[in-house]
């Protein structure tokens, strides 16, 4: 056990690089330059060129863009990880203030999408056939296909205008105000959560229906254990092992949701930074972000593999 | 099972219909206190550069102004956070924050006349190597220190430090309230710049005490407001400053700024009736006119198309193809179709509110016969192939793109449009590009000079493709000289890029504040400042 989570430990970091790579080349081989991006929306009018290879310097943007990638990793390990250059402050501190609004949805959301996703699984595995596994398979199909940007505006729309029961858009700390920040995460976690808790319902039901089929499911009936003991303690532990995974996947899938609904209910997460970043080419903000994600999405996974030794004990690592 | 899922398909369909329908009206109400676009500037008077007057409020003798409340603004750009340390300020949506919380020697209007803020009167050297200011006394910086001389001259020394403004050589205290500006060369586009973000006063104590990262979101000036709270790209508070030397104002708690760039979500907003003012364009407009909301709007940017008539192989840098592109769109069915009833068809770049604007110029006015006409005298009996590049961004829109295809692709010129990200549309618009026309808006500055300097100067930093003609550069210089920007000048600068037909204006985008049904708001001077960048909250007040 030890040794494997060396192994994918050493893994991740692996990708890490990888991926840091990837993305600060391919930033720097986009069309564009943010200095004259910079210069553009300046007020002044003027620009020399002494004065634009000036402002290059100061940004770091001057040298081989390997020295810049090594300068800028040699900060990673330091724990920085660079300026901002529409911003001019660090990323680390920018990142470090968004990304527990990001979370905050994001994860609600997610677990969400598990106690909701996974009981109503189970309940059409459990009642296959009739009008309840219609209606919430059904309504699964719908979760799956609905965009999360098409619904969040109409529940703006509703809620927001002409119920007047929510707040249309912003974020406020529950440790500021806990009632007003419920208020306004209702929408978007709701928004982010209908996937997963689609994907989860089909999933389990799925999943469930294979293993109900199992003989020791029926050794069980025939043993005359109650139904609930069956399907929880016996069938659901044993189907839980795709759903796992796939929620290693919707985590993923949640973050990339996340950039549209944080500029939907305008929202000050990572996902909106990481929009007007890419569009703005501010490239440390691009790196840092891309590197944080990956980061969590790779612990998560790594989380989840371990955890199926646990559900599956004849899963054994070595 | 598949009849279920397409029966609530349907209803869903339905149901977005029904709900979208409820909320639209189906009576058109008449705009509540707006003028036909092009008129809704109000002009004030013009004062001269030696005058002594302090600043008096806006309102009539009749109506006192009444204390508090707080004024809630929209915008969907995002400051960058620098806000209090003019010498780093370039973000364009910070330097609007800023203009709220910072003063200047003086102000520019939209007429490019100078109204005296912290200096009371100015005196041009005859030789115009420099620009003496005598200044206000009496005021204070919000941490309780004089502004003066030094203080000026410490707020100018670093603006010349960090090279923001190449024209001014050095400065000279001559007194505790008088200070002299040196030029290194003189163009009357320097008096912008006293009036701008490069022209705003900080306390040098406050630097020296707290250093630059402080200042930069700590304001420390003589305005009527400071920053009290900034959440990056949430909102930006700023509350009144109960010291500002201007007796008896602000008349504002506060005013708020908040950052929605999205602009649905922005219009959402609006609707709630927790928002004074929204910076938006004229599409959203239209909407809001049918639910009686008000408005203030100003011409400001004057699209164009910008050929790359310094290309000697290029059809554009015939002036016959230039003036044939003008003759081939209708640029007033453009305005009617884009415009939403506030905008008019432009003819030459400057809008109708500008000193520089040609009021008897005929312009090339839709001829399609004619435009064929001149492509044959031309050479191009057939038409050419081109391109138009465009950039992915709130000011391009693709229908009126579209349509300025449509109409060219009708006289022969065939034109690919390209769509860009900012990024590489910048490297043509500070660069080159080939045989094709930029789809660019061209702002305008208060002082006109300022927007003949920027985009077609000798020294502009934009479009390198694009030939002046010998005309244009002599107007140009002519008017860059003159002391104080003068109408006849501007105006025939104007006559030279519109001679040459240099660029191809297409249509006017309209900057508008939307303010609500029955606004209580008054006074906020925004048809009077230069251009949309700043309004005199000092003035605004509620009217309840």
């Amino acid at each position: 056990m030890t040794t494997y989570i060396i192994r994918r430990l050493f893994s991740m970091i692996i990708v890490l690089f990888l991926v840091s790579v990837l993305v600060f080349f391919a930033m720097r081989l986009l069309p564009g330059d943010p200095i004259l991006m910079i210069i553009s929306q300046s007020e002044q009018t003027e620009f020399t060129q002494d004065q634009i290879e000036q402002i290059r310097v100061e940004y770091g943007l001057n040298g081989p863009l390997v020295v810049q990638y090594f300068n800028w990793l040699g900060g990673v390990f330091h724990g920085d990880l660079g300026e901002s250059i529409m911003q001019h402050i660090p990323v680390v501190n920018e990142i470090v203030r968004r990304i527990p609004i990001t979370l905050h949805i994001g994860l609600t959301a997610y677990i969400l999408g598990l106690l909701f996703g996974v009981p109503a699984g189970v309940l059409c595995a459990v009642k296959r056939g009739k009008p309840v596994d219609t209606l919430v398979t059904s309504l699964a199909n719908i979760g799956i296909t609905v965009p999360a940007f098409w619904l969040g505006l109409m529940m703006i729309y509703v809620f927001g205008l002409k119920l007047k029961w929510l707040p249309v858009m912003g974020y406020i700390s529950p440790f500021d105000n806990f009632w007003g920040s419920l208020q306004t995460i209702v929408m978007p976690v709701f928004c982010l959560m209908l996937y997963p808790v689609a994907s989860n319902a089909r999933q389990t039901r799925s999943s469930m229906l294979e293993v109900m089929r199992q003989d020791y499911i029926r050794t069980a009936w025939a043993k005359g254990l109650r139904e609930r003991f069956i399907i929880l303690r016996h069938a659901l532990k044993n189907g839980l092992i795709p759903i796992i995974t796939l929620s290693g996947i919707g985590l993923s899938m949640i973050i990339g949701g996340s950039v549209i609904i944080e500029t939907v209910f305008n929202i000050p997460g990572m996902g909106r930074l990481a929009v007007t970043s890419i569009q703005n080419q501010d490239y440390p903000y691009v790196q840092g972000i891309v590197l944080v994600i990956s980061a969590v999405v790779l612990l998560v996974n790594f989380l989840i593999d371990l955890s199926y030794g646990w559900f599956d004990p004849r899963i054994r690592y070595s | 099972m598949k009849k279920i899922i397409i029966f609530i398909s349907l209803m869903m369909v339905l149901i977005t219909l029904f709900i979208t329908s409820c909320g639209t009206s189906t009576t058109t109400t008449a705009a509540a206190a707006t003028t036909p676009a092009g008129t809704t500037v109000v002009k004030t008077p013009t004062t001269s550069a030696a005058t002594t007057a302090a600043p008096s409020p806006t309102t009539s003798a009749a109506v006192t102004p009444k204390k508090g409340g707080k004024l809630v603004i929209v915008t969907g750009v995002l400051p960058d956070g620098i806000f209090g340390y003019p010498a780093k300020v370039v973000n364009g949506a910070s330097t609007r924050i800023s203009g709220h919380v910072m003063e200047g020697l003086f102000k520019m209007n939209v007429d490019s006349s100078l109204t005296p803020v912290l200096a009371t009167s100015w005196t041009i050297a005859d030789d115009k190597k420099s620009i003496t200011f005598n200044l206000r006394k009496g005021v204070k910086f919000m941490d309780g220190t004089d502004f003066n001389a030094d203080a000026v001259k410490w707020n100018f020394d670093t603006e010349i430090a960090n090279k923001k403004v190449p024209n001014w050589a050095s400065v000279d205290v001559i007194d505790e309230y008088t200070v002299r500006v040196n030029f290194v060369s003189y163009a009357n586009t320097n008096l912008q710049d006293f009036a701008g973000m490069v022209g705003f006063i900080v306390s040098p104590t406050a630097y020296k005490t707290n250093g630059e990262e402080w200042m930069y979101t700590h304001v420390v000036s003589t305005a009527a407001f400071t920053i009290s709270e900034f959440v990056r790209d949430v909102s930006v508070t700023m509350v009144r400053n109960d010291n500002y030397w201007q007796q008896g104002k602000p008349y504002l708690d506060a005013v708020e700024y908040q950052f929605i760039p999205d602009n649905d979500t922005a219009w959402a907003q609006v609707q709630t009736g927790k928002v004074d003012v929204w910076w938006t364009n004229a599409q959203y407009t239209a909407t809001a006119l049918k639910q009686n909301y008000e408005y203030v709007g100003k011409a400001g940017t004057t699209m164009c198309l910008i050929p790359d008539s310094a290309n000697p192989d290029s059809p554009w840098s015939k002036l016959k193809v230039r003036q044939a592109a003008e003759y081939a769109i209708d640029r007033v069915a453009i305005a009617k179709a884009f415009g939403y009833g506030l905008a008019q068809a432009p003819y030459q770049i400057a809008p109708d509110v500008s000193p520089a604007y040609v009021s008897n110029l005929p312009g090339r006015v839709y001829d399609a016969a004619k435009a064929k006409q001149l492509l044959t005298e031309a050479g191009y009996p057939d038409g050419f192939d081109t391109q138009i590049i465009c950039q992915i961004a709130s000011n391009t829109n693709k229908d009126e793109v579209q349509a300025i295809q449509s109409y060219l692709g009708a006289v022969g010129i065939r034109a690919t449009v390209n769509y860009y990200e900012t990024a590489k549309y910048y490297e043509y618009r500070n660069g080159t590009w080939d045989n094709g026309l930029l789809f660019e808006p061209i702002a305008s500055f208060a002082n006109y000079n300022g927007t003949f300097n920027y985009y077609f100067g000798r020294k502009a930093t934009v479009f390198f493709s694009l030939a002046k003609s010998d005309a244009f550069l002599a107007a140009f210089d002519a008017s860059m000289a003159s002391t104080y920007p003068e109408a006849n000048l501007l105006q025939a600068t104007s006559q030279a890029i519109y001679d040459d037909a240099m660029v191809i204006p297409t249509s006017q985008r309209i900057t508008i504040w939307l303010l609500q049904p029955n606004s209580a708001i008054k006074d906020l001077g925004l048809e009077t400042r230069h251009i949309d960048l700043f309004f005199n909250t000092e003035d605004a007040w509620f009217d309840k």
